[in-house]
């Protein structure tokens, strides 16, 4: 896609060195989705693209049931999400059993460790009661 | 329905389907889209999309009268019953109660003692956004810089979902033309839309989440429980917040539009690198900054009239850019604040002496940050004793009781994001465009997975919903 510089100077402030030219060829357009075209061009975006949003969206359901379990609990209580929630709960299941949520956990604890660290003193005490 | 659930990934996954599924029908595709808008809204408050609908419909035909009126004076008459419908939802909804507040206090200092019977108004979200998109494109018409729209574009201007509710502001001569043929879609704009996603996912679930919770909101809601450095950390931790908060919901909205084949303006382009805030203010918030300029700073004289009146129309339009923002005395200070300083540069660049070196840029970049700093904590007070009590409270002393090691790194990783190399998400679609499919997929998708598990629990709504 040709992309149309937008007034370049503006973005340089006096004392600011402007900078040199950009190795990929990228410059400030109108949109920051506008990329300068490829060397070769690339075939079938739509597929690519679809394909991508596929493959993503299939790790997230195979190794996020968790997730899909709690959003099912948080829908409003009726016949259609009564169903919902027992395939989640099934969903949650299998993949548990399959060991797919281990990941996630395995991610939270880690990261919770890191969030409960504290400054000096604090660090000595004894964390707070659940 | 906020952007980073599952609700609205399962939302946008039916749309991305339904789109390209009536790629040989622009117009069905259109009334698709425009569909799926409303129904995006309606998960707010059903009762508002009436008012988006007749929002909508009024830019509309005020547009049409000016288009085809000849007379000058009867076209800026037009114009002036657009701007005045535009006005008076926005006044209604967002500043009846405040003012009417206001008028409450003032007859009770004239000694009147009955109480104003005040109707409690409910703020439609995205308000802000939506009638000044409107008003852009009735003035845009009016002087003749875009061409009228028909209903469908206008209405899906205004509606459509990626941007409806907070920006950024996309004006009709940008996105109608869009509109007006079967988008296309390239590898190129897919693996920047994917990669803002992503990005603005770790901006808004992780810092921005984790910054409110453990910090920012504890501390804002009473700093005289705090000591100085905690006060100090909140008001860094806010400014990194409202950053990775903002950005992310324009990130993500670009990055949304872009899979559907649209292409949305910039919104951010590293704001805290700023070294004055002029420069500031074409770094932050773009589209609406570049509003200001165009229809209030510009209509205001702007710099054709002389010093002061240029001075004057700075201030006018950053107290109304803070009005902009709600009905508080708080908005207006950090509207005055802006315009001030931006006031204050201006006399600066004409009148410093001579022989006076320009202050290195490290220095104005840092100067830069601080002033805008300042303005943040009347930004985030809830009143403006609060903000006084904040100020006053950075002296206090005392052992830090909620900055944690993670919080302090996340201030300083949100920081640098402002250093980074410019174009590094470009940079990265650039390379991501060239890899297979699924490889990309993949990657998308244990991104997210880890953004998910590193996230608080429940989701925030983004801060300027409010708006």
């Amino acid at each position: 896609m040709a992309t149309r510089r937008i007034d370049a100077d503006r973005e340089i402030e006096s004392g600011e060195r402007p900078p040199p030219a950009d190795p990929d060829g990228l410059a400030l357009t109108e949109s920051p989705v506008d990329l300068p075209d490829p060397p070769q061009p690339l075939p079938a975006p739509l597929r690519w693209t679809t394909e991508a949003i596929a493959a993503a969206a299939l790790v997230l359901a195979l190794f996020n049931a968790t997730a899909i379990r709690s959003w099912s609990y948080q829908l409003d209580s009726n016949d259609v999400t009564a169903r919902v929630v027992t395939a989640a709960e099934g969903w949650y299941a299998l993949t548990d059993l399959a060991g797919l949520n281990r990941p996630v956990v395995a991610t939270h604890a880690g990261w919770q460790s890191v969030k409960d660290l504290r400054f000096g003193q604090a660090a000595e005490q004894p964390p707070p009661p659940p | 329905m906020l952007f980073p659930t599952l609700t609205f990934g399962l939302f946008f996954l039916l749309v991305y389907a339904l789109a390209w599924g009536l790629k040989a029908s622009n117009e069905w595709r259109k009334i698709a889209l425009l569909l799926a808008s409303w129904f995006f809204y309606a998960g707010w408050d059903p009762r508002f999309v009436a008012l988006l609908i007749a929002s909508g419909l009024l830019n509309w035909g005020a547009a049409r009268l000016i288009a085809a009126e000849g007379r000058a004076k009867a076209r800026k008459a037009w114009l002036a019953v657009g701007i005045a419908i535009n006005l008076t939802i926005l006044g209604f909804f967002k500043y009846y109660g405040f003012f009417m507040e206001q008028l409450e206090q003032a007859l009770h200092a004239l000694d009147w003692q009955r109480d104003l019977a005040i109707m409690q108004v409910i703020l439609p979200v995205g308000i802000s956004f939506f009638t000044f998109q409107g008003m852009s494109y009735v003035i845009d018409v009016y002087r003749r810089k875009a061409e009228p729209a028909s209903l469908l574009d206008m209405t899906l201007l205004m509606s459509f979902f990626p941007h409806l509710v907070a920006g950024p502001i996309v004006r009709a001569s940008h996105l109608i033309p869009q509109f007006q043929r079967v988008p296309e879609l390239s590898r190129g704009m897919a693996a920047t839309g994917l990669s803002l996603i992503v990005w603005g996912l770790f901006k808004k679930a992780v810092i921005a989440s984790e910054l409110a919770t453990g910090l920012v909101d504890p501390v804002f809601a009473d700093p005289s429980a705090f000591s100085g450095i905690d006060l100090a950390a909140a008001a860094y931790g806010y400014a990194v917040q409202i950053y990775c908060d903002f950005s992310a919901y324009s990130d993500m909205a670009i990055g949304l539009a872009a899979l559907l084949g649209y292409r949305f303006p910039h919104n951010f382009n590293q704001p805290y690198r700023a070294a004055s805030l002029q420069d500031f203010w074409r770094r932050w918030h773009i589209s609406l900054s570049s509003w200001l300029r165009d229809y209030l700073y510009v209509s205001l004289g702007g710099s054709r009239h002389g010093l002061v009146r240029l001075c004057l129309a700075l201030m006018a339009t950053m107290l109304l850019g803070g009005l902009w923002h709600g009905a508080s005395w708080n908005f207006v200070i950090w509207g005055a604040l802006h315009g001030g300083v931006l006031a204050g540069e201006r006399l600066w660049r004409e009148f410093r002496p001579k022989p006076w070196l320009p202050l290195p840029h490290w220095v104005r970049v840092a100067a830069t940050f601080h002033i805008v700093l300042l303005g943040w904590i009347f930004f985030r007070a809830e009143s403006f004793a609060d903000a006084l009590a904040f100020l006053g409270g950075l002296g206090a002393s005392g052992a830090p009781a909620l900055l944690t090691p993670l919080l302090l790194a996340l201030i300083v990783l949100g920081m640098s994001f402002h250093h980074f190399p410019p174009f590094t998400i470009q940079r990265v679609a650039i390379r991501v465009r060239a890899m297979p499919a699924l490889p990309v997929g993949l990657a998308a998708g244990f991104l997210i997975l880890i953004v998910d598990a590193m996230r608080p629990e429940g989701v925030a709504p983004f801060i300027y919903y409010q708006f």
